[in-house]
């Protein structure tokens, strides 16, 4: 996570000697700075023209890149954050600015993605008189943030700034929101920055007691037939090299959810893929048949255990979870280790014996062959008829060996991308998981490209969620930036039609999608691209894509009605996952 | 009509706008309805401390201070055990002058603890301090006469024993090493 720059500091510090006075907005522009902020989104507007006034004057310290709807601003602040560990920053006027936040905002809350949003209020004596793109924003995003705080006075700004970063990224991290009145902006303070270390009453959880360490790692070390299931506390903490030598020498397997994806090698002998609705068949079944469950940064969401009160219910569980309101909200563990996932693993370690587990390992690989025979062949290698979303994923993901940033959006392709991608290093996957944001992303993958230029970005979107933040084509427009678009076009909203088809009877109410050619939309951006209607064209414009040095669209015709198997129906226990239509 | 009965939290917080928003949305989002809150500063430097009177399981009522303990500007909520709490809220009543005249009215309100704290042409002022329960007992007491006005502060909460949340919320005031190992055995969920 990006902590503030000494040098820097001390530089705008003495900057702030010499010319004490500065207005509020430069004053923010001055914060961004010292927090190692050199790169953020946003769309203007009336009550934030001051602080874009102040970034025009410092636009070769800070890039701005324009979106063009601030839903786009923030999932791209979104991306970056989460491609590059650092806090993703997105800028936003009054009133109607303010509220197309709230979507990325809920999304960034639900998977505790650290962003700062600034966004303009009307001038702080309009407050409370429905002043033209006046809205209570404080109160609307107060479920949805970790934090929040109106700004009335420009003195006021910097330690705010401050407060603002320490929180997005201290602990669980998450979103924040200024709401910086204009006349703050406009009016003048001496500046000094002193960057937040500790805001009382936020307490970072330290490591468990020993006693509780040696109490967990004596389960682990008696255990007959234990898994692990890793959730996105081990990519937040970067505890991935401790997970893989935890799970090597006691030889416990390990499933992920869907913000795990990239938590281990998808390819490791010991890797048993997602559990979930749509996860792996194995894992979901043995998760009622393990004597010792650990898990391991997740919080047991509804779409992993179906119904909590059977999950694992055989089972003992040790839950390392950083949150201390996560442990036993669903599931009560029998030990629970209240820590940062890589600090607690670390400590672990020492304790832990080699083990193997051969045999309750190999009690996985009958279910593995079932599912392969009735599932994965069939989405993998079909014989006939029109591309499956899964032979598209699975060859993007050899093309690039496991290693390219997949960001996906949400719904069939989504869960796709997650079976049969293969993740092989830390920050491989973006999703919008706890929230389900259709839009997330094109917009996150600009934000990921941009954050991180060196990687091969690859954003995997159904034709439904492309439509819904197209118009962000416009910032690879003024960017460049070389994200490849692979949209896998069924022209349905698929998933929801496949549980039309699977549980209403086949009405298709409102899923079929007129699609306009995409590749023509694109191609106005500025982008090219191409269509690729049939399974002998895949290969060469997967070439093709991945050649140009530019951003790239493909529009990838997949069979229309395909469901993704295999699903625990909504609120059934993982263990009566279905392979097939029943 | 509810038949689970009342709980008290308290949440301990700084003094800032917003806290009350995101307190009681803690309570909305699970369309639970607040019976009774109550705010103020603390003995605890710039500590304010909220009593929330809910009308919830225990257990659920644990879940919702966890909640709460996670938001930024909230140091500290616990539930109190209600066999060793100590509740009392107070309560003013106003009625007609006249009443004073009919002795009815003094003997009505002997039994219940009430006190006349003013009395003047426009009426009499009645002030009672006890439980919930106790109020509820004077405004049956005082039906045969007309009530011109009342207010009560809602449930004010007391533990009777050592107060784990408030030593807690005293040691956020000294600055913590989070690196450590938490050998104090008093960690209750880690």
């Amino acid at each position: 996570m990006n902590a503030p720059t000494s040098g820097l500091l001390a530089e705008l510090s003495a900057a702030a000697t010499i010319s004490p006075r500065i207005s509020g907005a430069e004053a923010i522009v001055r914060g961004l700075l010292a927090e190692g902020v050199d790169l953020c989104f946003g769309y203007p507007g009336g009550a934030i023209m001051p602080l874009y006034d102040a970034l025009f004057g410092f636009s070769e310290q800070l890039q701005h890149v324009l979106s063009r709807h601030e839903q786009g601003a923030i999932h791209a602040a979104q991306g970056y954050a989460r491609a590059t560990g650092r806090v993703g920053v997105a800028i936003a006027t009054s009133g109607p600015g303010a509220t197309n936040l709230v979507t990325g905002l809920a999304d960034a809350f639900a998977d505790s993605t650290p962003v700062v949003c600034i966004v303009g209020q009307v001038p702080s004596h309009l407050l409370g008189t429905d002043a033209f793109q006046e809205t209570d924003v404080i109160n609307i995003t107060s479920p949805i943030t970790k934090w929040n705080t109106q700004v009335t006075r420009a003195q006021d700004i910097p330690a705010a700034i401050a407060k603002a970063f320490y929180v997005a990224r201290s602990g669980r991290p998450g979103p924040v929101l200024l709401d910086i009145t204009k006349d703050a902006q406009q009016a003048f303070c001496a500046f000094t920055y002193q960057p937040c270390t500790a805001v009382r009453g936020h307490v970072i959880p330290g490591l468990p007691s020993r006693a509780r360490l040696a109490e967990a790692a004596g389960m682990i070390n008696r255990a007959h037939r234990p898994m692990i299931i890793a959730g996105q506390g081990v990519v937040l903490s970067g505890g991935h090299a401790a997970l893989l030598q935890l799970a090597e020498r006691t030889g416990v397997p390990v499933a992920w959810t869907l913000l795990g994806l990239d938590a281990f090698p998808s390819t490791h002998p010991l890797s048993l893929g997602m559990v979930g609705m749509h996860g792996r068949y194995a894992p979901n079944l043995k998760t009622a048949e393990c004597d010792l469950l650990i898990a391991i940064g997740m919080r047991f969401d509804d779409r992993v255990t179906g119904d909590a009160s059977q999950f694992a219910k055989q089972a003992r569980i040790i839950h390392i979870e950083r949150d201390p309101a996560e442990l036993g909200k669903i599931i009560q563990p029998t030990v629970p280790l209240l820590g940062d996932a890589r600090g607690v693993l670390e400590a672990l370690l020492p304790m832990l014996e080699a083990r193997d587990h051969a045999a309750w390992r190999a009690s996985f690989y009958a279910l593995d062959a079932l599912e392969e025979d009735r599932v994965i062949q069939r989405d993998l290698r079909p014989q006939t008829g029109q591309l499956r979303m899964g032979e598209v994923v699975r060859a993007l993901s050899d093309e690039t060996a496991g290693r390219a940033l997949i960001v996906t959006d949400v719904g069939q392709h989504q869960m796709a991308a997650a079976r049969y991608c293969r993740f092989e290093a830390p920050t491989t996957s973006i999703t919008s998981g706890g929230l389900g944001t259709m839009g997330f992303a094109l917009p996150a993958a600009i934000g990921a490209k941009l954050g991180a230029p060196e990687r091969t970005v690859i954003a995997i979107i159904g034709d439904g969620g492309f439509q819904m933040n197209q118009q962000e084509l416009g910032m690879l427009l003024d960017t460049g930036a070389a994200v490849k678009i692979v949209i896998l076009n069924n022209q349905f909203l698929g998933m929801v039609r496949q549980w039309q088809a699977l549980f209403y009877e086949s009405r298709y109410a409102q899923t079929e999608m007129r699609n306009p050619d995409f590749v023509r939309l694109a191609g106005a951006y500025g982008v090219p691209g191409l269509c690729v209607p049939t399974r002998e064209d895949l290969p060469g414009a997967i070439a093709a894509m991945l050649a140009c040095p530019g951003p790239f669209l493909l529009d990838v015709r997949v069979e229309r009605e395909a469901n993704v198997f295999p699903m625990v129906p909504a609120g059934a226990a993982t263990a009566s996952m279905l392979l097939e239509a029943p | 009509m509810t038949t689970i009965p009342p709980l008290c939290l308290s949440v301990y917080s700084e003094n800032q706008v917003g806290v009350l928003s995101r307190l009681t949305a803690a309570f909305t989002r699970r369309n639970i309805n607040i019976e009774s809150l109550v705010v103020s500063s603390s003995d605890l430097d710039g500590v304010h401390r909220f009593t929330v009177q809910v009308c919830i399981p225990f257990a659920k009522a644990q879940r919702i201070a966890l909640h709460l303990e996670r938001q930024i500007d909230i140091l500290a909520a616990e539930v109190h055990v209600p066999e060793r709490t100590w509740i009392r809220e107070l309560g003013l009543y106003r009625l007609p002058a006249s009443v004073t005249d009919d002795p009815a009215f003094s003997a009505a309100i002997a039994p219940t603890g009430a006190r006349l704290v003013h009395q003047d042409q426009m009426g009499v002022l009645l002030e009672l301090t006890d439980t919930p329960a106790a109020h509820f007992v004077l405004q049956q007491a005082l039906r045969p006469w007309p009530l011109l006005d009342m207010a009560r502060t809602g449930a004010l909460a007391l533990d009777l024993q050592a107060n784990r949340v408030r030593a807690a919320v005293r040691e956020m005031l000294v600055p913590s090493n989070p690196a450590q190992f938490d050998d104090s055995g008093g960690a209750a969920v880690g």
